[in-house]
């Protein structure tokens, strides 16, 4: 049974139609990318996944119930404009209850999800002064520290080098095979889809392609800017 | 000093403003809500004059053009992209009707004055005593809301997909700045509602590491700035926005430096 469906999405802005007719499956312990060009609207889709657009035609399912999920969003600005610390800020994820303080599992819970994106030795230094890979890292903590059932990254590894990368995915995938999490990333880096990515949905105006991974070649994205190889 | 009444109101009171503006401040300006705090205070003086107008007490008229304004600025804002402005507007609007609201109740001069730079040393019993209510019940609320709060001021960017009443908190954080604003105004006026509000959490943003550690810089600043202030203007006679002013100016300016 899937995690998510996706049926006969459709979407429409004033009159311009981003998409109709879109049908994807995710599955938990999956890996699935979200492919397009840009302003085809692959966030628009995720806002629609996540509830918070309703589409124009089409239905959502949640064929399990709808899970816990945890969304990393692209262009994050806010957490550089501040001194907060790494810590303190992967702590915000703790957002419910009336309790002020941390308490001693929760501050365990934070240590954990800290190792596992090797944050621990730099977790005291301010995030304004993280290196890039540092930030999205820490990004990703707070992410997991939700312990989401779906983890959906926005473009998390854009302008990263490679190594950085591929740090980031390793935690990515031992967090995935640890909780048989579902991951959507939303990328335009096709070799690195092509390495972590179980399927993938290529977003176009008429609700696109989706396929195993193995099916996704240039010749299949037509070799457009989006591409960025 | 301390046996007249005025001064034990006035550090009573002062000191009540201070750490509320100090702890909401931090929240405001990290959600970066700075130039709404300031045109929040632009409001209160149009609320403040039609509180002389009317025959009710400033505050009252402030609180009720605050939370009025605050709840329509961010209807508002929710439909158009131009927030800052949406906020312009009202802001020219408040000011316009505040000018014509103390022009009709004959207390232009002396009343202007003391809406805009505050009268914390003709503060009553009663006056106090409302401020501290007033400021205990905002700290209360502060404390039950902490980490949603927290989570919302400060990355607003995932909040909005994990806190379940993403817009209700923003409602509720807009009335919060609102009502912080309208009993600052008591001590320092409307005009220099940022020395309170702005200035201790933009050094407090800089320098602390936690939300524990900027709410403790923000509360330091605001209360020390606050009491010494008080002491300057009993000593030399001259308004405790200068000071105040001044102090919380230098605080920032000097925060500057690395």
């Amino acid at each position: 049974m899937p995690l998510l469906e996706l049926q006969n999405i459709s979407m429409t802005f004033d009159k311009r139609t981003l998409y109709k007719g879109v049908n994807w499956q995710l599955h938990a312990g999956k890996t699935h990318a979200l492919l397009g060009e840009n302003g085809v609207g692959k966030t628009t889709l995720v806002r629609i996944i996540l509830g918070r657009l309703r589409p124009s035609g089409g239905q959502v399912l949640w064929p399990q119930g709808q899970p816990r999920y945890a969304y990393v969003p692209q262009g994050r600005t806010s957490a550089t404009q501040f001194g907060l610390s790494i810590r303190a800020f992967v702590a915000l994820s703790f957002d419910s209850g009336w309790r002020p303080w941390l308490t001693a599992a929760e501050k365990q819970a934070l240590d954990e999800v800290l190792a596992a994106c090797v944050l621990s030795s730099i977790a005291d230094n301010r995030i304004a002064a993280a290196s890039g890979g540092e930030r999205q890292r820490a990004y990703l903590a707070q992410a997991l520290l939700r312990q989401p059932q779906l983890l959906i990254l926005d473009e998390a590894t854009a302008n990263m080098d490679p190594v950085s990368k591929k740090q980031m995915m390793q935690v990515i995938q031992t967090y995935q095979r640890q909780h048989q999490a579902s991951v959507l990333m939303i990328s335009h880096d096709i070799p690195l889809v092509r390495e972590y990515a179980d399927d993938y949905l290529l977003l176009t105006a008429d609700g696109g392609t989706a396929a195993p991974i193995t099916a996704l070649t240039n010749a299949t994205i037509g070799g457009g800017d989006h591409v960025a190889v | 000093m301390w046996q007249f009444e005025f001064m034990q109101n006035a550090f009573l009171a002062g000191s009540a403003v201070a750490i509320v503006a100090g702890v909401v401040g931090v929240f405001a300006v990290a959600k970066g809500e700075t130039f709404m705090t300031h045109v929040l205070s632009e409001i209160g003086f149009a609320g403040a004059a039609f509180g002389l107008f009317a025959g009710w007490p400033p505050l009252a008229g402030m609180l009720l053009f605050n939370t009025v304004s605050s709840l329509t600025i961010g209807q508002l804002e929710a439909k158009e992209k131009r927030t800052d402005m949406i906020t312009a507007a009202v802001s020219a609007i408040a000011i316009g009707l505040g000018v014509a609201f103390l022009t009709l109740s004959g207390k232009s001069s002396s009343g202007a004055m003391s809406i805009m730079f505050g009268s914390v040393f003709s503060l009553t019993r009663g006056d106090t005593h409302l401020l501290i209510g007033l400021s205990g019940v905002i700290l209360l609320l502060c404390g039950a809301l902490l980490r949603p709060l927290k989570h919302y001021a400060f990355d607003a960017d995932t909040a909005a997909y994990t806190l379940p009443h993403f817009r209700l908190l923003g409602m509720a954080f807009t009335v919060l700045i609102a009502t912080v604003v309208a009993i600052s105004a008591q001590a320092v006026g409307a005009l220099l509602i940022f020395i309170l509000v702005t200035l201790p959490a933009g050094v407090a943003l800089r320098r602390g590491r936690t939300v524990r550690q900027m709410l403790i810089i923000a509360v330091s600043l605001a209360l020390g700035g606050m009491w010494l202030a008080l002491l300057l203007a009993y000593w030399t006679n001259l308004p405790v926005s200068v000071y105040l002013a001044l102090i919380e100016a230098a605080a920032y300016l000097s925060s500057l430096r690395k």
